[in-house]
């Protein structure tokens, strides 16, 4: 049932990449289509009823049989980091692009064509 | 094995470089990193060839519980072609890169080492990581010049890059939540029935990595990209990048899936051969011919590949990326001599676009003919008909290019004296053919793989 | 032995083109029209005119507009319909 929100979540952040003009409105949508996809991660790793991924020697039965999976959270802990790092770049991206064009406007940034 | 010693040498290397003032002693320490990682990945190599293939376990933890590094003659191959021709391109860029030469060092240090990781890696969720970091390295390279164009081709870049890079995680995930492991020869035991769920998101993978080699439906980008950056920066692309994300997908088809013939894949190859080399007649600027003119290459690579041709695939997937990096090197002695290209650039461009072309005794003419006679073999006749035809259109838009080079005065870099003399020495087939005979064999053995790997 | 004869036709085609991508200079007096001389187009220029003329690649050519969307658009629905179609098959 919580895959919905995630895939709605990734259904937004496709549609404000694809369809917006301004280009901090693309930056926007990809930041939300990538937290969209660490979410699913998430969710995918969720075990019901399930405890924290903490072994500690007095709960070790309940962690065999009750925890969730800690595997997705490390890779999204890599995939977060990444995220950021793209976001920055782009807005940094964006401040130049407005610099030299003096627009935000898609349209008018496509010199390159053919 | 010294072969995996080189990402932290690498990476180390990119981070440390900002502390030198001198741009002399930065462009030496750089040079000198990827010279020292080139020679630990050549001697890596002669001993797989020697041995068989040899797995690291990063950290001591054993597959399938850690990451592992696997050297077989396939990625050992690919990992010393692609440090070769990264060293060409640090060593031509000395010249060219006058200021914020931190900077550039840095960011290329960092793409070569995500190439590298790509190529070494046997654990899928680590060729994601490398894959980002190969990706932002290139997002910053391509508008390096932060003039109108670069910032432009950077930008667009970036958003395709990272949707497909955000498709292909989101493949990994599914995959994960499917088969329970992440390790390849852990997936290749998992995965034994043709479930349609299973082929939906291997799909899904692949399609993501076909965005970013820009075969038939999704090219449209590349010569928008290509034309709008730096010389090496183009040359760094198309011979280190798109040779890394052409071995992702053949480990994913060969290895993990065991496909060895495809035909909508096929369908998709002969598509891009044909669109790229007939939409290269109509373009004006230079960059933009050379770069449909890869994009048609790659279309003979992905068609060898995917009709069981893994040799011949093989032997022209290496020349490719020698030739264009030769290409993209000698239209770059553009920049430093305003409008004009050098004397022996001239020349190796000449060599670089006869051999692409099929003119024997070059190196291509080789490759191209095995995959003709290849495709022969196995009754293909129209895909072999199509292939030697679009030999013809590709002599003519080279020679459009010809046409539009002047020629100056004389000067020698000796990048492009190296990758002149590896042209002519690729062309000398019996050393060659018994090295990819070898890496085919290796392509073909699924259970060795797995064995290897996972051997307690 | 087939092989070799495939390989011969292209090699022969080759060299025809080849030698007809010779410039060929231009003649002395240009002759006149509407009062302004007329100036002789190079033979490649006419050349690869004609075939794209006859392959209809301009057509092709609009597919890749610049705009940034249209690339999305494209990438996107291919993906979709590429997906859908080798799932099927």
């Amino acid at each position: 049932m919580m895959h919905i929100f995630a895939i709605s979540l990734i259904i937004i952040g496709l549609y404000g990449v694809i369809f917006k003009d301004n280009i901090i409105k693309k930056v926007i949508g990809l930041s939300i289509l990538a937290n969209g996809t660490n979410i699913l991660l998430i969710i995918i790793g969720y075990r019901s009823g399930g405890i924290p991924p903490i072994a500690t020697l007095s709960n070790l039965a309940d962690f065999l049989t009750s925890a969730v999976d800690p595997l997705p959270q490390a890779l999204v802990l890599t995939s977060i980091v990444i995220d950021v790092s793209v976001t920055a770049f782009a807005l940094v991206l964006c401040y130049r692009i407005y610099k030299n064009f003096k627009t935000l406007d898609i349209k008018k940034i496509s010199n390159l064509k053919g | 094995m010294l072969a995996p010693y080189a990402v932290p040498l690498l990476i180390c290397t990119a981070f440390a470089l900002p502390v030198f003032k001198n741009e002399k002693l930065i462009k030496a320490i750089a040079i000198l990193a990827i010279f020292l990682s080139l020679s630990f990945v050549l001697s890596s190599s002669i001993e797989v060839f020697n041995s068989g293939t040899k797995v690291f376990a990063v950290s001591g933890f054993k597959a399938p519980f850690g990451i592992v590094m696997v050297l077989d003659k396939f990625s050992s191959t690919v990992a010393s072609l692609i440090l070769f021709l990264s060293l060409m391109i640090a060593a031509f860029s000395s010249k060219l890169v006058k200021e914020r030469v931190k900077e550039f060092y840095t960011l290329l240090l960092l793409g070569i080492v995500g190439s590298l990781g790509i190529v070494i890696t046997g654990d899928i969720f680590n060729m994601f990581v490398f894959t980002e970091i190969m990706n932002i390295a290139t997002y910053a390279l391509i508008g390096f010049t932060a003039k109108k164009e670069g910032l432009e081709a950077s930008f667009k870049y970036l958003i395709i890059g990272s949707v497909s890079a955000v498709l292909m995680l989101l493949a990994i995930s599914l995959l994960y939540s499917h088969v329970g492991t992440l390790n390849m020869a852990d997936i290749i035991s998992r995965i034994d029935t043709n479930d349609i769920y299973l082929k939906t998101i291997f799909i899904m993978l692949i399609l993501s990595f076909c965005v970013k080699i820009a075969v038939f439906p999704f090219y449209v980008w590349k010569p928008d990209v290509i034309s709008g950056s730096l010389e090496p920066v183009a040359a760094f692309f198309i011979g280190v990048m798109t040779t890394t994300t052409v071995y992702v997908i053949i480990r994913i088809f060969y290895t993990i899936l065991g496909i060895y013939y495809s035909t909508w894949f096929s369908i998709i190859a002969i598509v891009t051969m044909i669109v790229g080399s007939f939409l290269a007649l109509l373009q004006k600027d230079i960059k933009r011919i050379l770069a449909y003119g890869s994009i048609s290459q790659l279309g003979y690579i992905f068609l060898a590949f995917s009709t069981g041709l893994a040799f011949q695939g093989m032997y022209h997937l290496v020349n490719n990326a020698i030739i264009e990096v030769l290409l993209f090197l000698s239209i770059g002695t553009m920049l430093m001599h305003k409008k004009m290209m050098e004397k022996i650039s001239m020349y190796a461009f000449l060599l670089g676009a006869l051999s692409l072309i099929g003119i024997p005794p070059l190196s291509a003419f080789f490759s191209k003919f095995f995959i003709i006679t290849g495709l022969l073999e196995k009754n293909l006749f129209i895909y072999a008909i199509i292939s030697g035809l679009i030999s013809i259109v590709t002599l003519l838009y080279y020679m459009k290019i010809y046409f539009m080079l002047k020629q100056g005065e004389k000067k020698i870099y000796w990048p492009i004296i190296i990758l002149i003399i590896a042209v002519l020495l690729l062309s000398f087939v019996p050393v060659w053919l018994q090295i990819f005979k070898g890496v085919e064999v290796d392509l073909l053995a699924r259970n060795e793989y797995v064995s290897e790997v996972l051997r307690p | 032995m087939i092989q070799l004869i495939a390989y011969l036709i292209i090699i022969v085609l080759t060299i025809i083109f080849l030698i007809k991508m010779i410039p060929r200079k231009l003649k002395k007096s240009p002759p006149y029209t509407c009062g302004e001389p007329m100036k002789f187009e190079k033979p490649e220029t006419v050349f690869y005119r004609t075939l794209s003329n006859i392959l209809g690649l301009k057509k092709l050519q609009k597919l890749s507009t610049g705009n940034l969307n249209d690339y999305l658009l494209m990438i996107f629905i291919c993906f979709m319909l590429l997906l859908i179609v080798l799932v099927m098959v």
